[in-house]
């Protein structure tokens, strides 16, 4: 990989950030890591901040390098979520200007998705790039490009749900969404059926209008680039610096790829949490069993439970978030298929008190989530969590796991 | 008709449009019988919308209708004594057509779900006749909706799974 000397300056200031970012404490304002530079190797900075549009608290952002495929045209889009609640990287058709060929079905049809997140869902057609993050390089990798114009609208299958297609920047807050959670593709082999079995995420898409579910392979299927780097492919570490009670306003770490195979990414005395079928584990909280847990860089508050079921109040100005008259010291059991378990404390602060800080980064932000935790990005903050990918084998164990 | 994998465009002769709009029709007048907030009778249409096989258990105060559709969606419909569709949940590797699901109830959802909302990742919506609430992830996402007003008493909202 040639840098130019401009790049590396950037790459040093980073680095330097990274390693100061550690001790925590109120804003720092450091606007070196506010749009992360591509790293080196196997290390990719990235950083906690509002985002390109200014309103996404705890949003954790790097910058992704795609090309067309086996040529030198590229385009480095910054701004991209680092997602481990999804999978495959999908980027606005608006900040990539760039033009991938579409991947086509055995009709010669281009292939659309739909890919549904919790509050809205991406639209689009599926592309070939290489894609590369650090030092690190995927090649002819399917990813979707949202809202590429020209392309028909969404079928009637995927607006039915009721969520809205997030198409804009103003509407998604980032540029992009890079999902490296613990499987390979983003559906899996229920697409790759014909009939009422496809759960319907991809459609053949003449440029007359989409005509129906496409059955579509797993390898053609939107990807996880990390299983398709050459090597440190087994899953990747994400590592955010402590914030302090009142939050950041910017915290930057770095996204290492690979588990146990460098001298930088062994898994230490980490617990390896291994997740089920979804994705998931079980969380223990006050007794009761939740096994629909996860952990989820894309969430970005600690969202578990209700307000009956927790005993914490709700907020008057922020619906959906936890406002405690005092800041809360919690703690609860995460325990994985493989029955290791390890407690876990937590910190709920008042969300409207924290939202009036102006901050970016909360490590104790939390909200609703009926019947479940989901671990969002609070989590994440002064802790090293491990994303084991399914079917990849690690030192701690084959994929798919969490381990912190 | 409308399923829940295969829409079909019709093509672009006249008489495939109308034929179309005719279909439209018939999926009109099924969603307005449709599920939450309607009767019993609504769920056997979502069952055959979704493809899905039904099985019914009976707790206390309320009967859940259960849908399983062969893309490992599963639906429950909680109807109350009185035979009214009160609440629904869902969880599947997709969100199911809450357009059918939420009947009448889904345009008040579908326009206060986009306005921004500063929950990422969790979605809750109380508007003046309907909560909906949603969570997950890519590839398991899960949700429940409820009437509160046509909550059974002695209900609670802990009770809709």
């Amino acid at each position: 990989v040639k840098l130019a000397g401009a790049a590396m300056v950037l790459i040093f200031i980073a680095a330097l950030c990274a390693g100061c970012g550690g001790g925590g404490g109120g804003g720092g304002g450091n606007t070196a890591c506010s749009a992360p530079a591509m790293g080196t190797g196997n290390v990719q900075p990235i950083a906690v901040n509002l985002g390109p549009v200014g309103n996404y608290v705890n949003g954790v952002f790097t910058s992704v390098k795609v090309c067309i495929p086996g040529t030198s045209k590229c385009r480095t889009v910054d701004d991209v979520l680092v997602d481990t609640g999804s999978y495959g990287l999908r980027i606005l058709n608006s900040q990539l200007k760039l033009a991938l060929p579409h991947q086509t079905d055995k009709g010669g049809n281009p292939v659309g998705e739909c890919a549904f997140f919790v509050d809205f869902f991406t639209w689009g057609p599926v592309d070939t790039a290489d894609v590369q993050i650090a030092g690190e390089i995927a090649p002819d990798v399917p990813v979707q490009v949202i809202g590429a114009s020209g392309f028909p609208s969404p079928p009637s299958d995927c607006t039915s749900v009721g969520t809205p297609a997030f198409d804009t920047l103003a509407a998604l807050g980032a540029k992009g969404i890079l999902g490296i959670g613990v499987f390979a593709q983003d559906c899996g082999t229920t697409c790759e059926s014909t009939g009422p079995a496809n759960p319907g995420l991809y459609y053949s898409c003449p440029s007359s209008g989409c005509t129906g579910v496409t059955a579509e392979a797993a390898q053609n299927q939107v990807q996880n680039p990390v299983p398709l780097f050459p090597s440190d492919n087994n899953g990747v570490i994400v590592h955010l610096p402590a914030v302090g009670a009142s939050g950041s306003s910017t915290a930057c770490g770095s996204l290492l790829f690979g588990i146990g195979t460098s001298s930088n990414n062994s898994l230490g005395n980490a617990t390896v949490l291994t997740a089920d079928d979804f994705g998931n584990f079980t969380t223990i909280f006050k007794g009761i069993s939740y096994s629909q847990s996860f952990i989820d860089s894309g969430s970005n508050a600690l969202f578990f439970l209700d307000s009956a079921t927790s005993g914490i109040r709700g907020c008057a100005n922020a619906p959906g978030f936890y406002c405690p008259s005092s800041s809360l010291r919690l703690k609860a059991q995460n325990m994985g298929a493989n029955s290791a378990s390890r407690t876990t404390a937590f910190g709920i602060a008042n969300a409207d008190q924290l939202f009036s800080t102006g901050n970016a980064a909360f490590n104790n932000l939390g909200g609703t989530n009926p019947g479940a935790f989901d671990w969002g990005l609070p989590f994440f903050f002064g802790r090293k969590v491990f994303v084991a990918i399914d079917g990849q084998s690690t030192p701690g164990g084959p994929g798919p796991y969490w381990a912190y | 008709m409308a399923d829940i994998v295969g829409h079909r465009k019709s093509g672009l002769i006249a008489i495939a449009l109308l034929a179309a709009n005719l279909a439209a029709a018939v999926v009109l007048v099924r969603s307005a019988r449709a599920a939450l907030g309607e009767t019993a009778d609504s769920v056997r249409v979502d069952r055959s919308a979704l493809h899905g096989e039904l099985a019914a258990s009976s707790h206390r105060d309320f009967t859940i209708q259960r849908i399983s559709t062969p893309a490992g969606i599963v639906v429950n419909e909680y109807v109350s004594g009185a035979g009214t569709v009160f609440a629904v949940s869902w969880r599947g590797p997709r969100p199911p057509d809450l357009s059918k699901l939420l009947g009448s109830y889904f345009a008040e959802y579908r326009d206060a779900a986009a306005k921004p909302n500063p929950q990422r990742r969790h979605l809750r919506i109380q508007t003046e006749h309907v909560v909906v609430e949603s969570g997950g992830h890519m590839g398991d996402l899960w949700g429940r909706a409820y009437v509160p007003s046509l909550l059974p008493s002695g209900v609670s909202v802990e009770e809709i799974k």
